[in-house]
């Protein structure tokens, strides 16, 4: 019986499971395969697929540029990492108190930038952080008597990470906030009667038992950032210099615009077994099966 | 169960590791496939079998209806002349960067289009790699070739072919005539650089405004090199590009006064530095300050008095040619030149199904006649042949003759080949030392030293070398 | 539970009747500052989209910056939908390769999260991970052997193509997604009409299905925005003008001719951005439902 039922939902898998192995598994294959050639995309080794070993990841060890791109990625993922949790955490405590009026529209403001796409972005920011007075930030900040400053220039990486705040922080928010609601307000009470300051509260209660939520958001936004590619990319090119070339623009610029596709994929493999490495670190740590 | 789930974990493998093998076989496929290579129909003249080619341009409003009219007059030219050639466009994406992405995938793969706009920024690329047609059976036996000057047939030719039919720009300073005549400044030639400083310098002090907006750093791009570095390294003598050995020549003498330029400029607060620094620099400096007249001096080429501050323009400038002038580039030996940047138009794809019929159409749409009506449309640069402004009568007073005054130049101008393989990495190296210098992060000597040790790592020592 | 994002006013339940402390109002004022700010932030970059799309910008100023506006015009909308921009067929290109993709990967993610749900396969948690894993490999060192495959498959230029392209794209994140989803079902619940003998595919469609239908709203609502903004996939893809969506056209408008007035632009940007606005707002009910409950799901 069960094992008949198996075969059946087996059969339920498959049409997903095809499409995965068609379009993700065998192009991903390929990169790796290609990881190990000399393969470019033009210029002079053009197509040669010649194996070359180790040569390509032997090149990127010694390259002062990648070594940058891993810092820069690692940076921005534990910056955005920090401030999406203070963000998020902070908004859904607040929320989570069940006397904030307004919360619907809040709630919604604050979920709103998930849903803009991409291009529309990166549209939006290039005018928010306009250099000099024109700026839409620097204006708001002269306000405050604070001189216009070039945000790109002065501080690339804050701004990269202002814009992922601005985009991503909702869900950070709507994930810790289903978290608290699901804790039992019994749980809540009793702490309060043993006397529990607000602080106490959220790092040995509330914290916690949020735990699952806390791992699935860090996991998802960690691959989000190492992966990170479109919005920085349009925003910034990875400039100014390579102050904002995260391994995804890295990896872009080696196959795209150097052509060379054999090292391009080698970091991409790099990109890979970092994201793997934190992950597994981030479930021994959090105590969380898959 | 377990031996159930067993089995389809193995067969599952088994599978994925078959299609993996498939997908190997057919990444290898493009250099195998013999996409293109039937030339048979391409030569047959009884007209009977048409031959359909693609021409790829980017999805833009007004180069799209100027290709599209081509199109339409060179089928029906084709069909009086009972050729078998015809050709039909499909649009591409409409930014420099994202065309290429998609036609570096297309060439990978084995599908380039017929024809396609080029760019130098990967031409050579393509050239080395062989996706390129050679065109010169075709080309050099046309009448029209003579024609062109001799200083844009050098950007035609890549890896041994003709890639295609040559076209140029002209480069200078544009300045602004009409603030420095307010302020009493000089507005003659200067000569050499110091003659260049010191109109920089009274222009901040007798017109208090920003001097010189030459393109700088990373933000700018590909124009830090295009538009103002590869000038300013033309002007002092010494080498650049070893012919010899076939290497770029990253530390030398000419080349350390060229950074200084920067240097000097930044130095004395002669340079938009904080717009440079900043997110497409161009917006502020070439659509802001200096429509404005809150700065006297860009670069650029012959498209600025069109595309920029033309009527039409992207910020126009009212009564233009009377406020904004030229000034050549100034040089070391006190010979001022005017900068001559070329490329080729178009490219045909290797694997085209008629190398003929692709110079056909080149040759066709590089006739006198159908430029001349193209040039209604709109005229983004000077005519490169010789024989033009006879032929159409309408182009000397186009662009109140500036078009025509550039095509004048293209005798006495000086061009160099910076289009080779390394030039991509070549104009980054140079944006990123360039920052260094403006920012004041590095002085000329130790962005140069910087530069050459970064060059010979990313391009190789057999690409690059210090004098 | 409290209703989260309900629309029901919040009235103060307070059990014990307290004297308002000072502290207690600071406490509250500091809540609603803090939100305030953080809603005002979130806002402001979208007040230069609006301003360069509703009015006219004063002569000799880039439209890139906030401005003074002269008056307030429809102008660049009409140029937008009826003039250059063409944005009616390239929001019905959008339409289309966006619905047919979400619709059709939920079918599939519906079929094979459910699967994930309810079997016990040995390797289920290492395919999960590896799942997520392979997102990781950037695109653009894959997008050659996926160009090649959709080449052998001759999908190139086609809707279709960029349709598999995309349900392909979204399968990955969605299987997960509703695997949570069905997760919250709880099995007993099925297990009592197979009795009655009603098949598998019956009850996912008729008991678990819409059980889920929160989650599935808010998977959604994630897959409609992932594809809604699907940009590389269409540009490498498509070479016929006509089938290009929405993101595309968009830089058509850009570098065009007069290649920097924002105003047509930033209309042609808002006409984008609207339909991923109004599902936002008739379903962010079941966006943050569904993505707390799908949250919830593995623990």
């Amino acid at each position: 019986m069960v094992r008949a039922q198996n075969r059946l939902l087996l059969l339920f898998l498959l049409p997903a499971l095809a499409m995965i192995v068609v379009f993700t598994v065998l192009p991903a294959l390929w990169a790796v395969y290609v990881s190990f050639t000399r393969m470019a995309l033009a210029g002079p080794n053009a197509l040669d697929m010649s194996f070359i070993g180790l040569r390509n990841y032997e090149k990127l060890f010694t390259d002062r540029g990648f070594y940058n791109s891993i810092l820069l990625t690692l940076q921005y993922t534990v910056y955005t990492n920090i401030g999406q949790f203070v963000l998020g955490m902070s908004a859904a405590l607040f929320l989570n108190q069940r006397k904030v009026r307004g919360q619907a529209l809040l709630l919604a403001v604050i979920v709103m930038p998930m849903v803009i796409p991409g291009i529309t972005q990166a549209l939006i920011w290039s005018s928010m952080l306009g250099s000099g007075e024109f700026g839409t930030l620097n204006r708001m900040t002269g306000w405050l008597g604070v001189e216009a400053i070039n945000w790109t220039r002065t501080a690339p990486m804050l701004s990269i990470v202002l814009v992922n705040f601005w985009n991503n922080s909702g869900f950070a928010m709507i994930l810790f906030l289903a978290g608290l609601e699901s804790i039992p307000q019994a749980v809540i009470e009793s702490a309060k009667m043993d006397g529990a300051n607000w602080l106490q509260m959220l790092l040995r209660i509330k914290l916690p038992l949020i735990r699952y939520v806390v791992m699935l958001w860090l996991l998802l936004n960690t691959i989000g950032c190492i992966g990170m590619f479109d919005l920085v990319f349009t925003l910034t090119r990875g400039g100014p210099g390579n102050a904002t070339e995260l391994l995804g623009i890295f990896v872009y610029n080696q196959g795209f615009r150097y052509f060379e596709l054999g090292l391009g994929s080698a970091a991409a493999m790099v990109m890979l077994a970092i994201s793997m490495v934190l992950a597994l670190i981030y479930m021994r740590l959090m105590r969380v099966e898959l | 169960m377990r031996d159930h789930n067993h089995l389809s974990r193995r067969q599952f493998l088994q599978t994925s590791a078959a299609a993996a093998a498939v997908t190997l076989m057919a990444a290898c496929a493009p250099g195998v496939a013999p996409s293109g290579g039937q030339n048979a129909a391409a030569s047959s003249t009884d007209g009977e079998a048409l031959v359909e080619l693609t021409l790829i341009v980017p999805d833009r409003e007004l180069s799209g209806e100027t290709h599209e009219r081509d199109i339409q007059a060179f089928n029906a030219a084709m069909a009086a002349a009972s050729k078998p050639w015809r050709m039909t466009s499909i649009k591409g994406p409409a930014t420099d960067g994202d065309m290429q992405t998609k036609l570096t995938l297309d060439a990978a793969a084995g599908s380039l289009p017929d024809l396609m706009g080029a760019n130098n920024t990967w031409v050579a690329d393509f050239a080395a790699a062989g996706y390129l047609a050679d065109l010169r059976p075709y080309l050099t036996t046309w009448d029209g070739w003579e024609q062109y000057y001799d200083v844009l047939k050098i950007f035609a030719e890549q890896s041994g072919k003709i890639i295609g039919v040559p076209e140029g720009s002209t480069f200078g300073f544009f300045y602004r005539k009409d603030v420095l005549d307010k302020a009493g400044i000089s507005t003659a030639q200067p000569k050499t650089w110091d003659e260049f400083y010191a109109r920089c310098d009274e222009i901040k002090n007798k017109a208090g405004i920003v001097p010189c907006g030459l393109p700088a750093a990373t933000p700018w791009g590909g124009g830090t090199w295009g538009e103002g570095f590869i000038m300013v390294w033309l002007s002092f003598d010494g080498p650049i590009f070893d012919e010899s050995e076939g290497k770029w020549v990253v530390s030398s003498p000419n080349l350390l006064k060229a950074f200084q330029v920067y240097e000097t400029l930044a130095k004395n607060n002669w340079l938009a530095v904080d717009e440079l620094l900043g997110t497409n620099p161009w917006e502020p400096i070439k659509y802001q300050m200096f429509p404005q007249g809150e700065l006297a001096i860009v670069t650029g080429g012959d498209w600025q008095w069109t595309f920029d501050w033309g009527p039409e323009g992207a910020t126009p400038i009212e009564g233009l040619f009377e406020k904004v002038d030229r000034w050549q580039f100034p040089s070391e030996s006190a010979n001022p030149f005017t900068f001559i940047d070329g490329g080729v138009g178009m490219v045909a794809s290797a694997t085209t199904k008629s190398v003929e019929g692709c110079a056909e159409y080149l040759k066709f749409i590089n006739s006198p006649a159908q430029m001349c009506e193209g040039i209604e449309i709109y005229l983004g640069g000077p005519n490169g042949r010789k024989d033009f402004p006879a032929a159409c009568p309408a182009y000397k007073d186009k662009v109140e003759g500036k078009m025509y005054a550039a095509s004048q130049l293209f005798d006495s101008g000086r061009t160099y080949l910076f289009q080779r393989t390394g030039t991509d990495k070549m104009a980054d190296g140079v944006a990123l030392a360039t920052e260094d210098i403006i920012t004041g992060q590095a002085t000329a000597e130790q962005a140069m030293e910087k530069f050459a040790n970064d060059m010979i790592e990313t391009l190789g020592p057999e690409l690059a070398k210090k004098l | 539970m409290t209703s989260l994002a309900g629309s029901q006013p919040h009235v103060q339940t307070q059990p014990t009747v307290r004297p308002r402390s000072l502290r207690r109002m600071l406490e509250q004022a500091t809540i609603y500052l803090f939100l305030l700010v953080v809603s005002l932030l979130i806002l402001v970059p979208f007040v230069w989209p609006l301003l360069s799309a509703f009015t006219q910008k004063p002569e000799n100023v880039s439209s890139l910056y906030l401005y003074w506006p002269r008056s307030f015009t429809l102008e660049h909308f009409s140029e937008a939908i009826f003039g250059r921009g063409q944005a009616l067929t390239l929001l019905r290109n959008s339409m289309v390769l966006t619905f047919s993709s979400v619709l059709l990967a939920l079918l599939f993610c519906a079929l094979g999260g459910y699967a994930l749900s309810r079997g016990t396969f040995r390797f289920k948690r290492t395919l999960m991970f590896s799942i997520l894993l392979l997102q990781i490999i950037p695109g653009t060192a894959t997008v050659l052997p996926f160009y090649l495959i959709m080449q052998r498959l001759k999908l190139v230029n086609s809707m279709a193509g960029v349709i598999i392209g995309i349900t392909a794209g979204l399968i990955p994140f969605m299987l997960w997604v509703m695997k949570g989803f069905f997760d919250t079902v709880p099995a007993e619940l099925e297990e009592a009409a197979w009795l009655d003998g009603a098949g598998r595919l019956r009850t996912l469609m008729h008991i678990v299905f819409p059980l889920a239908l929160p989650g599935v709203g808010a998977a959604f609502i994630l897959a409609f925005n992932s594809a809604w903004s699907v940009f590389l996939l269409p540009l490498l893809l498509l070479s016929d003008a006509e089938k290009f969506p929405m993101p595309l056209g968009l830089f058509r408008s850009l570098i065009a001719y007069t290649n920097l007035d924002y105003g047509m632009m930033n209309a042609m940007a808002l006409l984008y951005m609207l339909p991923s606005l109004l599902i936002f707002i008739f379903a962010r009910q079941y966006l943050i439902k569904g993505t707390m409950a799908g949250a919830m799901a593995g623990q």
